[in-house]
């Protein structure tokens, strides 16, 4: 029997984002083949390009997107608010993993050190834990309306949390100076490295947009699926299945 | 029978922590469970690390707390465990009093087991770690108040969501450690102050950052709790 | 200038491996999705007609 192809399939095809893994593609060729080394970091400077933007979109806009919807899920209890968290502390985990990872590699080459425990780089790695005890907590609930309240919750506390991590780490550091750290000042950007960088930015931002888009879209899929099958009568058993001893 | 009023909801919260401190003394296993765990952490951190390079003074601060943290989070899980055998939380949720007290009773109840590890766990460690107890004793009490009511306003929401969860126990530590950095941070510095005989007041922006927490994740976790609940 | 390549093929090297997993991640699962979503709507085909006969 052959399954006739439904009309949706073409519907299937993610059209923005495809756009925005071309935009990104265009991003790295830029950076990497047509934008200038920097005469003093060298070639790690390169690494800005990808780590910069990411940084920002995980943890301002994913963050900030987590902590609202969630606020806004218990006020109004819309379960698009929790599909949208959902999906942004999912992307934004991505993100912020590859901050973690290209993060130091940077720091070695250029400061000297893999890591050093800047108000910062601590700040993101424990909103980092925050999003993973985020996705945690989802996978162990079952029931829709738990799960949206409870991670919702977990989402504002998060948001509340940051202001006292930051002082905190920040108080320890400036206790604790690092003399190691190296920050250069930040030159004036050449104008093609300022290109790549906007381009960056930009590509970056569309493929937020765009995977937040892909993975609300799957989980409105899979609800209505569940939604679905709540509904369904049990399946008939197998009766041939069961060899009779 | 005469008809009995509600109680307001600090009677009703004192009411749940008194029964929560029943269960616990008549039964007594995790209390103890967390005195016996963190004798042992204290003993195995002092041989974790080499005594002749570190000083004990300055090892202590963080053993304190980390050990706090540890034995707190014994505590917390079965703050809502011991409500899930015969789905007693129902009794609890279906009794005329509100949801906040509820969470206050609990929190009460949960302090007072941090703070009872805690008023046995600092003689132990000034006592292996050798460390001079008298003269810091005041100071010590206070940031470890501070600290308890932190930790526990943070692990006892964190327990009540954990205990409907698949995962139940193995969850609370993942969600309520990162909550936990802006407590031990402000904890063990003052503390490794103190110890090291600095005046308290180097101390202050410390505290601060600690009194913060506490007045912001108090309040937002009783309003929180509600939301935790089956509707 | 300082000779760093690796860093920089390493830290590039790793986040296109993360996007684009996590890309085809996506890809996978609205694929297994729509599977499911296809076996649904046979089944409920399988309903309908079983309750028309």
């Amino acid at each position: 029997m052959t399954t006739p192809v439904p009309t949706e399939d073409r519907r299937n095809i993610d059209w923005l984002l495809t756009i925005a893994v071309v935009a990104v593609t265009a991003t790295f060729i830029r950076a990497i083949f047509f934008t200038p080394a920097e005469a003093l970091q060298g070639l790690a400077q390169k690494i800005f390009y990808v780590h910069a933007p990411s940084a920002f979109i995980a943890l301002y806009v994913a963050f900030g997107i987590v902590a609202v919807s969630g606020a806004l899920y218990l006020w109004l209890r819309d379960e698009r608010l929790d599909r949208i968290a959902a999906s942004a502390a999912e992307v934004g985990v991505v993100y912020m993993t590859v901050v973690l990872i290209t993060g130091p590699m940077w720091g070695k080459p250029v400061w000297g050190t893999w890591w050093t425990w800047d108000a910062r780089l601590t700040l993101t790695l424990f909103l980092w834990f925050v999003f993973l005890g985020y996705l945690i907590l989802r996978g162990a609930i079952e029931d829709h309306g738990t799960r949206a309240r409870y991670s919702a919750v977990l989402g504002v506390l998060g948001a509340l949390l940051v202001p006292f991590i930051h002082l905190s780490v920040y108080l320890f550091r400036t206790l604790h100076p690092m003399p190691i750290v190296l920050k250069p000042g930040r030159p004036s950007l050449p104008n093609s490295m300022l290109a790549t960088f906007a381009m960056s930015f930009v590509s970056f931002a569309l493929l937020f947009v765009a995977l937040l888009r892909a993975r609300y879209r799957l989980a409105a899929r899979v609800d209505a699926l569940v939604a679905e099958e709540e509904f369904e009568p049990a399946p008939m058993p197998n009766l041939r299945a069961e060899p009779i001893r | 029978m005469s008809t009995r009023v509600p109680p307001g909801t600090f009677a009703a919260a004192a009411l749940i922590a008194r029964k929560d401190l029943a269960i616990e003394f008549r039964t007594r296993s995790a209390f103890l469970a967390a005195i016996v765990f963190s004798l042992l952490a204290i003993v195995i951190f002092f041989f974790a690390w080499d005594a002749t390079a570190v000083n004990a003074v300055d090892l202590a601060p963080g053993v304190l707390w980390v050990i706090f943290t540890f034995s707190g989070l014994l505590g917390l899980h079965r703050s809502f465990g011991v409500e899930e055998a015969d789905r007693a939380i129902d009794a609890l949720l279906a009794s005329p009093v509100d949801r906040e007290a509820v969470f206050l009773g609990k929190a009460l109840a949960n302090l007072l087991f941090v703070l009872g590890v805690q008023a046995l766990a600092i003689p132990a460690v000034a006592l292996f770690y050798n460390l001079p107890l008298s003269r810091v004793l005041g100071p010590l009490v206070g940031i470890a108040v501070l600290a308890a009511i932190g930790l526990v306003s943070v692990g006892t929401l964190f327990s009540a969501m954990a205990a409907n969860t698949r995962l139940a126990e193995l969850l609370l530590p993942v969600l309520a450690l990162p909550f936990f950095v802006p407590i031990i941070l402000p904890a063990a510095q003052s503390t490794a102050r103190l110890l090291s005989g600095r005046p308290i007041a180097e101390a202050m922006s410390w505290l601060r950052i600690l009194i913060a927490f506490d007045i912001v994740f108090v309040v937002a976790c009783a309003l929180a709790f509600p939301f935790t609940l089956e509707d | 200038m300082p000779d760093n390549a690796v860093f920089y093929h390493a830290a590039y090297t790793a986040a296109i491996i993360i996007y684009g997993g996590y890309v085809i991640s996506l890809v996978v699962r609205s694929r297994r999705t729509r599977d499911r979503e296809r076996r649904q709507m046979q089944r409920g085909l399988a309903r309908e007609i079983n309750t028309k006969l």
